[in-house]
């Protein structure tokens, strides 16, 4: 008696586990699906539909969800619900460079620098030789005429890609900016060797002559 | 290359930055970004500000929104709004060089220099200097004109007819008034505005003694004034203003006689100098539609001496200089009598740049100061009520010409010793009049 009991248990429970792992199976086929579709609707420039279709499925807590509404509701524009999605993927992977880089696009167009520089500063503590992320943070300080701080970014960029058009030509500049012309001559130089005939790297030698 | 728009294409070239596609307007009922954006460009700042806010209110709050509606606000006069939208456009883009420059703007039309000056004190070195050159340099003021008065014909209305043994008068006749300062600022917090005057009163002595002498004779008031006044800003809206003021008169007694009698009674001949002073100072509070200020001075007029407490409250209801008030209450004690002296301006945009204000006070004037005793009543008479109007021209954001036409209705006073009674003083009452032109330089 007791033996056909435990039988039906593990008979029972087996039964679960198998459905179990078939609704899932068929969830993350669904989800495929959506995802699918998504794809096929933003490649035809139908951002609205693909928005639609990933929230008739949206579930608070998946990551992959928030991330890809991120992304197409900063293409549409919606540069406050594109902020929300990537800082709830980022909320749910505390440690995604991804979500990060994709928060600051919205964040930008929105204008929101401030922001922008917080998250550069948190995928910097994550991986300090970011190239794009140090690359960016120089630009940015650039553009604020904190040519000191710039500098900082743009040098450790330099130091990882010695001949790096982007890296060779910003941190031309900034040392032109500082007063520094003799470096910016030979980072221009350098940058017309990467790039013969380089308009901005040309320009700034003109001014130093 | 080396120009700012440099970085941002790089910048968006990297970051991929996309321009909101029309059909994002599907997404949402109202897409407010697409919306705000196009009525921004087509510079409908009614509505632009009306949606804005409303969008902002549903959480579409970022640096683009908030500098579109504060822009708005700003070009319909709003600037109280204007700034409130600026303040947290910087919150979201801390270096914004646009941003910066149409808060400082916003805090200067609205009247609220202090806090444009104390934002200086945040940006960084060339920015501030670029903003905010006028402010790092002096404010030149200069203000000059005739008054005229008809206390001459009132006393001869009114002086007194019947018997008597003595009568004294002393009548204002015509006078000029010549004034420059400078504002001079230091730092971001301090300021230092000090001003030289210079008063040529014209005036006309008579006593008669009745079967012995009538003397008669003009003579001038000449006096040198000098105001300083250091102010201090504790934190962007409270600052504390000290200030002291010293008068050097100088007249003389046009009157001579051969009696030794009658010399003693009108006094020695010869130039008599002395000097009036009054030391105190303020302390105000601004807010954006209103500011307040307190102060307490101790005056010494013509050997009389006088405690003036005044409170003023300042209101610009709209949030802007098109419309304003003054209302102060001030309060003159001295040994023998406390006096209440009740002042109100209202003053507005008249024109384009033309702006306008019509002021009176009820109330003894005379040993009291105004604004922080940049001006000063030390004249005998009593000044029991006054009323004026300024029209100031701003020419651009560094100089402004004005106009200011004053009457000051005033009690004259006759010393007299009718036959057989004990001496009197007699009053009546007469009209001053001035006309002031004024220049406000600021250098820059």
């Amino acid at each position: 008696m007791e033996s056909s009991l435990n039988h039906h248990k593990i008979s029972i429970l087996l039964l679960i586990v198998l459905m179990t792992s078939q609704l899932k199976a068929q969830d993350n086929g669904n989800l495929s699906a959506v995802f699918s579709s998504s794809y096929t609707y933003e490649s035809n420039g139908e951002h609205s539909k693909a928005i639609e279709v990933l929230k008739k499925v949206y579930n608070e807590s998946s990551y992959e969800i928030n991330l890809r509404l991120g992304w197409l509701t900063y293409q549409s524009g919606l540069f406050t619900e594109s902020v929300a999605y990537y800082n709830k993927a980022i909320a749910l992977m505390p440690l995604s460079i991804e979500a990060r880089l994709g928060y600051v696009l919205p964040a930008s167009s929105a204008g929101n620098w401030d922001q922008v520089i917080t998250r550069y500063t948190e995928i910097l503590k994550l991986d300090p030789n970011h190239y794009t992320v140090n690359y960016r943070m120089g630009l940015i300080y650039y553009g604020r005429k904190d040519y000191q701080t710039a500098f900082r970014y743009f040098e450790k960029v330099l130091n990882f890609y010695p001949f790096d058009y982007d890296a060779l030509l910003m941190t031309g500049w900034t040392n032109f900016q500082l007063g520094k012309l003799r470096e910016a001559k030979v980072l221009f130089g350098k940058t017309l060797l990467n790039k013969p005939g380089d308009k901005s790297a040309l320009e700034g030698l003109g001014l130093i002559k | 290359m080396k120009k700012a728009g440099f970085f941002l294409i790089q910048l968006c070239v990297f970051l991929g930055v996309v321009a909101p596609p029309a059909s994002a307007g599907e997404v949402t009922d109202i897409n407010y970004e697409t919306l705000t954006l196009r009525l921004y460009y087509e510079q409908k700042w009614d509505s632009l500000l009306t949606i804005g806010e409303e969008a902002i209110d549903k959480g579409y709050d970022y640096y683009y929104m908030r500098v579109r509606v504060g822009e708005a606000a700003f070009y319909k006069q709003r600037y109280v709004r204007a700034v409130r939208h600026f303040e947290k456009a910087l919150q979201f883009n801390s270096g914004d060089e646009y941003a910066t420059r149409l808060l400082y703007k916003s805090y200067q039309y609205s009247g609220r220099a202090d806090e444009a000056r104390w934002m200086l004190r945040k940006l960084p070195e060339g920015l501030a200097a670029d903003i905010g050159r006028a402010d790092r340099k002096p404010v030149l003021y200069f203000e000059a004109g005739p008054a005229f008065t008809d206390h001459v014909k009132q006393f001869e209305k009114n002086r007194q007819t019947g018997p008597g043994t003595y009568s004294e008068v002393y009548l204002n006749l015509n006078s000029q008034y010549l004034l420059a300062g400078a504002e001079c600022p230091i730092g971001y917090r301090m300021a230092v505005n000090g001003a030289v005057g210079v008063m040529n009163f014209h005036k006309s002595r008579q006593v008669d003694i009745a079967f012995v002498d009538s003397l008669a004779g003009n003579y001038s008031v000449f006096q040198l004034e000098t105001y300083i006044s250091p102010s201090f800003n504790i934190t962007p809206r409270l600052k504390i203003s000290p200030a002291f003021r010293l008068v050097n008169v100088s007249l003389e007694n046009p009157l001579k006689s051969d009696d030794s009698l009658v010399q003693q009674l009108i006094g020695p001949s010869g130039t008599l100098i002395y000097n009036d002073y009054a030391y105190g100072g303020e302390v105000s509070y601004s807010a954006p539609m209103w500011a307040f200020s307190g102060g307490v001075w101790s005056l010494k007029v013509d050997k009389l001496d006088f405690i003036q407490a005044t409170g003023s409250l300042f209101v610009k209801p709209l949030g802007n200089l098109n419309l304003y008030s003054t209302t102060s209450l001030s309060l003159r004690s001295n040994q023998s009598s406390n006096d209440y002296i009740f002042y109100q301006m209202i003053g507005g945009r008249i024109y384009h740049k033309l702006w306008g204000e019509a002021f009176m006070s009820l109330g003894d004037l005379s040993g009291t100061a105004e604004h922080n005793l940049q001006i000063i009543y030390n004249a005998f008479d009593k000044v029991k009520s006054r009323v004026g109007t300024r029209l100031i021209i701003s020419i651009n954001d560094y100089l402004s010409l004005s106009l200011r036409y004053q009457v000051f209705f005033r009690e004259g006073t006759e010393l007299f010793f009718p036959v057989d009674e004990p001496d009197q003083i007699f009053s009546y009452n007469y009209m001053n009049q001035s006309i002031t032109g004024g220049i406000k330089w600021n250098l820059h």
